[in-house]
């Protein structure tokens, strides 16, 4: 079985696709929003004043930083519609009915799509590091790999869920637009945290706390509590959606 | 035509979902205006203390102490100020020597009017017009679907000229996304949008013409293509990459130079900058029109003689 | 009515209809059997001119709006009401509001949809669905109706009412072209026959002569399948 999964996983291009967006994506939106970061105020005249000016010695996130880890991120959130369609195909074809042990057989696509997933921060941590220079340290890399545990635990429901294919997709795709839009895959993380409003909807998306602990993680900034409000932030969506595909799986979960 | 006209205005008032969708739409751009909005031009500070420092042209954000690095991580060339009880500056935190945020706050008076935003629709503009130009996305899936069920054969054997029913069809969608294009104009009105050097009635206009574009476009391509996934295939795998060069999601200004060019073979950019500039680019814009009418027609012709 | 000469179709590399000439006459109702890939349906989209083709298709005192077309999918709009629909149809045709209202009032009640006349088509049952897209094809009056598998996927109930009403209409005079692969619908409804096979004529007479041909040679009470079996054997050979 496990030889079949990863055979499926080979000879989808849609793995590969979604493995290899983040870079593209990155890169195409550090472009566009390249020439944003720097304030916009020009002045020639030397500034005069007799207030202490104390200089930021630390790491600064330019724009190709601050997609990178978004963008990583979102499309870690998009695996939800690989691990979401794989069951669901299952389902359709009603292998799901035959399969004895369901919980193992769901575990074994959790599983897998895990490891696609830490194949996929691999190699973009590679990529970043080659094109972008950018290179991630250890704490960084944990929050990365925690990510696919939302986004599969996520897609397992809705493909166990769904009636047909096109909701599963929009389901999906509406939750994870969201999450990468409040999240930053769209909109710098800066920007998005310097304006009105958007400053309090963006922690709607759990992406922006992951993104917020690897900046500051970048940044050598002290996590403080927010490593402890993103582990419990996990649990609690990982406890809530394991129950909900219990009781799924409870009433046959067929289409 | 005005029968094709009224069945289907009639149709698409009856589609479950469609006008929903068509209050999402604002909704969802109010959103996305929100968003853009951001990149105004605007510098932010952020202060430490209780009272912000006056600066009329500064956006001013409140800060932790233990945020301040962070911030100043994140924002490149920003500037941290700290305050004491009347929103004096006490202390700078800098990433940039000499930075000209200073200057701006220890010039500043507290007579000078507090800080004032507005959104502008010259950032934001992009992505409605990337709707409106993949709007009649929506007459080209009718069309394909009806080659398939037999109706467009049957208004082909009947005394009605395909053409004329094509436009009237065409006609219903255009009016339901003007219908659209006003709510919009009035939201960009009585939310206080900074216009630029446009004026509604501009935009109005320029929104018309996006969706006359749209619709030839989409009428060749429902002449030419058998499967309706296709259509949005063109809208989002072409006319969204295309956007995304030309103001979609980030203003033209601050792209890299390579992107303003690329910029260059999409008719969004012209749409927009005609907007941001407050004049009709009349020789991309009528070029656009009459490739979008060439195109149209053609494909009339092609879905009547299509066997 | 309708004269077919020499008609050739080929998709590609496919022959869908090779050399075929018939003429269907006036006031009958023709019933066009094949397997499938025979060449039925590219002869009714030949009728039709849905296609385009080598050969020459007459119409002689008929024009090509005279010519009711119920197509095999529902060529009808779900989101559309019954009535609605109807007067959409009548409407391409240039009818007159008040007489394609009346029109549409008798062919709705004929069909026994007068009770769904407000309910959307997406809302009505299959069978109905399908009475739908008949009456839609006969709302200008056609002096010749052409249907392409009608009674597909419906219940037998629907599907005896949808013959009925048919043949209602056959014995009021209207010329019918009528494809199915329900040979007992055929045998009912049709009284004459064209057998396609491969794109060819393999046969085509009056359907009782036929079956009375076929009973007299097999010395047993035959039907119109053992007509179709033997046309198929023979062209096996």
């Amino acid at each position: 079985m496990l030889k079949k999964e990863i055979k499926g996983i080979i000879k989808n291009p849609a793995y590969f696709i979604i493995m290899c967006l983040p870079m593209l994506i990155a890169f195409i939106m550090s472009e566009g929003t390249k020439n944003y970061l720097s304030q916009h105020v020009q002045s020639i005249v030397a500034v005069t004043t007799t207030k202490e000016v104390i200089m930021h010695n630390g790491a600064l996130l330019n724009s190709k930083v601050q997609f990178a880890v978004s963008e990583l991120n979102f499309m870690l959130m998009m695996c939800a519609i690989l691990a979401g369609l794989s069951i669901f195909e299952e389902r359709k074809l009603h292998v799901w009915e035959r399969i004895v042990g369901k919980g193992n057989f769901i575990l074994l696509k959790f599983f897998i799509h895990y490891a696609f997933s830490i194949v996929m921060i691999t190699f973009n941590l590679i990529g970043f590091s080659i094109f972008f220079d950018i290179n991630f340290p250890i704490g960084s890399v944990c929050v990365f790999l925690s990510i696919p545990i939302i986004s599969v635990v996520l897609g397992l429901f809705v493909g166990l869920s769904s009636g047909n294919r096109a909701m599963l997709s929009n389901t999906i795709l509406t939750i994870v637009m969201l999450m990468g839009y409040f999240g930053g895959a769209l909109s710098l993380t800066s920007v998005l945290s310097n304006t009105k409003f958007m400053n309090v909807f963006m922690y709607l998306s759990p992406l922006t706390m992951a993104n917020r602990l690897i900046f500051k993680n970048l940044v050598h900034v002290n996590w403080g509590n927010d490593l402890w409000i993103w582990s419990l932030a996990i649990f609690v969506f990982v406890t809530i959606f394991v129950s909900l595909i219990g009781r799924r799986v409870k009433n046959g979960a067929s289409i | 035509m005005e029968q094709a006209f009224k069945f289907t205005f009639k149709i698409l008032r009856n589609t479950k979902g469609f006008i929903p969708s068509m209050i999402i739409m604002p909704v969802i751009m109010i959103l996305l205006v929100s968003m853009t909005l951001a990149y105004s031009d605007v510098p932010v500070v952020g202060y430490i203390g209780e009272k912000a420092p006056s600066a009329a042209n500064v956006k001013m954000l409140k800060l932790e102490a233990d945020e301040k690095d962070y911030f100043l991580g994140l924002s490149q060339g920003t500037l941290v100020v700290k305050t004491d009880k009347e929103g004096n500056p006490l202390q700078y935190y800098s990433t940039v020597s000499n930075n000209p945020l200073i200057e701006m706050i220890e010039n500043s008076n507290s007579t000078d009017e507090s800080f004032n935003e507005k959104p502008k629709l010259s950032y934001s503009v992009g992505i409605i017009l990337f709707k409106l130009l993949t709007a009649a996305g929506l007459l080209a899936t009718v069309l394909i679907s009806e080659k398939g069920n037999g109706i467009i054969l049957r208004v082909k054997n009947s005394k009605t000229k395909l053409s004329s029913y094509i436009l009237g069809k065409s006609l219903a969608i255009i009016f339901v996304y003007e219908v659209a294009n006003f709510l919009i104009l009035l939201f960009y009105k009585f939310a206080g949008f900074d216009l630029g050097k446009s004026n509604i009635f501009q935009i109005g206009v320029l929104f018309t013409i996006t969706l006359f574009i749209s619709t030839g476009l989409y009428i060749f391509l429902s002449a030419i293509m058998k499967n309706e996934g296709y259509i949005w295939t063109i809208s989002t795998g072409i006319i969204f990459p295309l956007g995304l060069f030309s103001g979609i999601l980030f203003p033209v200004e601050y792209m890299a130079d390579w992107m303003k060019l690329v910029a260059r073979i999409s008719p969004l950019y012209y749409l927009q900058n005609s907007v941001i500039n407050g004049k009709i680019d009349a020789v991309p814009i009528l070029l656009m029109c009459m490739i979008s009418t060439i195109l149209g027609v053609y494909g009339i012709r092609l879905l009547s003689k299509q066997r | 009515m309708i004269e077919l000469k020499h008609i050739t179709k080929r998709y590609k590399k496919l022959l869908a209809l090779v050399d075929f000439s018939y003429k269907f006459e006036n006031e009958n109702v023709y019933g066009i059997l094949g397997i499938n890939g025979a060449g039925k349906s590219t002869l009714i989209n030949c009728i039709t001119q849905n296609v385009s083709f080598d050969g020459e298709l007459n119409y002689v005192d008929l024009n090509i709006w005279d010519i009711g077309y119920v197509p095999q999918e529902l060529a009808i709009y779900p989101e559309l009401s019954v009535m609605d629909n109807m007067l959409f149809f009548a409407s391409v045709y240039k009818i007159e509001k008040r007489e394609a209202r009346v029109r549409s009032m008798e062919l709705i009640e004929t069909a026994g949809l007068k009770e769904k006349i407000n309910i959307k088509a997406s809302d009505l049952s299959g069978g109905m669905k399908r009475k739908l897209n008949l009456i839609t094809g006969l709302v200008h009056n056609p002096k010749l109706l052409i249907c392409d598998e009608v009674c597909i996927g419906i219940d037998p109930i629907s599907r005896k009412e949808i013959l009925a009403y048919l043949k209602e209409l056959k014995n009021n005079g209207l010329s019918i072209i009528y494809t199915s692969h329900y040979l007992d619908e055929v045998e009912y409804l049709c009284d004459k026959i064209v057998f396609l096979d491969k794109g060819k004529l393999a046969l085509e007479g009056e359907t009782e002569k036929l079956i009375k041909k076929m009973s007299d040679t097999e010395n047993k009470k035959a039907d119109l399948s053992d007509v179709f079996i033997n046309v198929l054997r023979k062209e096996g050979e």
